[in-house]
């Protein structure tokens, strides 16, 4: 069965218990087989992970202040650009629909025909009335037979 | 970034340090850049060193670091001079390297490929290591790291190699020192069946 402290070695190795309990656990090891091997071992795992220590670093960034400056720059101008790409693709997109509605006619707002009348010279629907077409006149005046 | 709570400056009062993390700091926060060039000078070394162990990768640790330290360098006003700039640094670049995992594919890593002999007659107890060892070990080590999950990677970087206190781990990582003691010793339980075959 195993013993009820092994769990106490590595807080041991860590001289993180408190001095009692450090003096009570160092007494367990000695008639405690089970834990002595074991902490033999962690040491060994501490050892081989301590030992390779920390590599070799030179830094490339010398101000942080210069590079936080460009990096809020890259931020602005990606802000930027994607603010350009949505206006885009929004634009394109009413156009599209514009031509669209241009082709059959179907639609169209009274605004935009009456837009499209100031700048082509063309009656929009809204404002034709049977009295700019004769033929529409003779033929709405006229009572069924 | 929340504001610290700790004691002062890891460095304060270090041998050779120059002036003080904390003077340091009271310097960046009135504007002082070169202050924080000097702090992120003093700290550089060991952020990169637990960023290379974190992500496994010198490319990824040098991105990791950049990252940490520009996040520190706008946040330093909301630093609160009362703690540790040590733990404060490790802190966000812990996160940053959390961060910079959950975006990258997880590599695949060679489970049991021999290690070097410099790692060999270490763990074994037979040899110490030899100067030119060093490097050869620091790769096995980094492999070896990258087998176990990224919560156990990083008490055994913290407490191993950055030599922190369990009181440390816990700040860094934002939870109770028992829990840092549990993670400890069962991230030492998953190392020791990695390296069973050397320890015998």
């Amino acid at each position: 069965m195993a013993c009820d402290q092994l769990q106490k070695i590595g807080a041991y190795l860590d001289r993180e218990l408190a001095s009692a309990e450090r003096e009570a656990f160092a007494a367990h090891l000695k008639t405690c087989a089970e834990c002595a091997g074991e902490a033999a071992r962690l040491e060994r795992v501490s050892k081989f992970v301590g030992a390779a220590g920390w590599p070799a670093y030179a830094p490339r960034v010398k101000s942080w202040a210069r590079k936080s400056q460009q990096r809020q720059f890259e931020r602005f101008a990606q802000g930027l650009i994607a603010a350009a790409l949505l206006v885009i693709v929004v634009s394109a997109g009413w156009m599209y629909r514009a031509q669209g509605s241009a082709a059959s006619g179907v639609g169209r707002t009274p605004i935009a025909e009456a837009w499209e009348g100031q700048l082509f010279g063309l009656p929009s629907e809204a404002s034709a009335t049977a009295d700019d077409d004769p033929l529409a006149h003779a033929l709405l005046s006229e009572p069924p037979q | 970034m929340t504001p610290e709570t700790a004691d002062s400056g890891a460095h304060a009062d270090a041998p050779g340090a120059g002036r003080a993390d904390s003077d340091l700091v009271r310097r960046a926060q009135a504007g002082d850049d070169a202050a924080f060039d000097e702090l992120a000078l003093r700290y550089g070394r060991e952020l990169y060193g637990l960023a290379f162990f974190l992500t496994g990768q010198a490319s990824d640790a040098e991105d990791v670091v950049q990252e940490t330290l520009l996040g520190a360098y706008e946040g330093i006003r909301r630093f609160e001079a009362r703690a540790a700039v040590r733990t404060w640094l490790t802190r966000i670049l812990v996160n940053q390297a959390a961060r910079h995992h959950r975006s990258q594919r997880v590599r695949k890593i060679a489970h049991g490929k021999p290690l070097s002999e410099a790692s060999v007659a270490l763990l074994s107890g037979k040899a110490g290591l030899t100067p030119q060892g060093v490097s050869e070990l620091r790769l096995d080590v980094l492999e070896v790291l990258q087998t176990l999950t990224p919560e156990h990677r990083e008490v055994v970087v913290l407490r191993e190699l950055d030599g922190l206190s369990y009181q440390e781990i816990a700040e860094v990582l934002g939870v109770p020192g028992g829990t840092v003691e549990s993670r400890l010793f069962r991230a030492r339980q998953e190392l020791k069946d990695r390296l069973k075959a050397y320890l015998e």
